[in-house]
């Protein structure tokens, strides 16, 4: 499990919004915490797929796809700053993210 | 009245998506990663993938997708998981042939709707790939 810092969250937020900002093809500036994924920018599940990829490699996560699709159930992503409390979570906790409950 | 022998329509799903957004995971012959993406595929799909290559990739994901949208389900808002569906090119590289198979949860919803027939449809060019599906009652 990682540690989070102060840093993390400044970090993954860079990550999210860049990745947003390349693949549905928008400024970067244009994209807040509030956000909303599907309905604002477009996005579709092969996105938030890339993105589990991305940070499973910069943060050498264990995680399973079922277990994010299991906390997804109860813990709905609407916004890109519910995507990044939701990444920080999966960063923190790997597949421990469903202990939480 | 209906009659027994009459099929109903009763949902249909549809997807499209971009053979090019599949290529940098699943260039013909390449050797697999371990990758999130390998998660969404049965050990048979994935063999297809490694021998026919990025279409078989996308047509596979986006039939997922297809079911998924027919069944009125996703992977983060009900337990269904990828894996619940396989498209099954039965050894053909041209994609002339297709069979479904589907299993866990996809499967329970089937057989708790009492699915009695199920039609699908694909095309694919060099660009995108789109997969149809109806289940009938």
């Amino acid at each position: 499990m990682a540690t989070i810092t102060e840093n993390t969250r400044d970090e993954v937020k860079e990550t999210v919004f860049e990745f947003f900002a390349e693949e549905c093809e928008t400024d970067v500036e244009s994209l807040t915490e509030e956000t909303k994924i599907i309905d604002d920018l477009d996005g579709d599940s092969l996105m938030f797929l890339e993105l589990i990829e991305i940070f499973k490699k910069k943060y050498n996560l264990n995680i399973e796809l079922k277990t994010i699709g299991k906390y997804s159930v109860k813990h709905p992503v609407d916004t890109l700053g519910e995507l990044i409390d939701t990444q920080l979570l999966i960063i923190e906790h790997e597949n421990d993210i469903l202990d939480l409950e | 009245m209906v009659e027994d022998n009459i099929l109903q329509i009763f949902s249909c799903g549809i997807d499209i998506e971009e053979i090019e957004r599949f290529e940098k995971y699943y260039a013909a012959g390449a050797s697999f990663s371990s990758g999130s993406l390998n998660e969404l595929f049965t050990e048979h799909e994935k063999i297809q993938n490694r021998d026919i290559g990025s279409k078989a990739a996308t047509l596979s994901f986006c039939c997922k997708e297809a079911v998924f949208k027919a069944a009125g389900k996703s992977w983060r808002n009900s337990d269904v998981f990828w894996t619940d569906i396989e498209l099954d090119f039965q050894e053909d590289k041209n994609f002339l042939k297709h069979k479904l198979n589907f299993y866990g949860t996809v499967l329970d919803f089937l057989k708790e709707e009492k699915v009695r027939s199920i039609k699908s449809d694909f095309e694919i060019n060099n660009s995108y790939a789109i997969f149809k599906i109806v289940f009938y009652k």
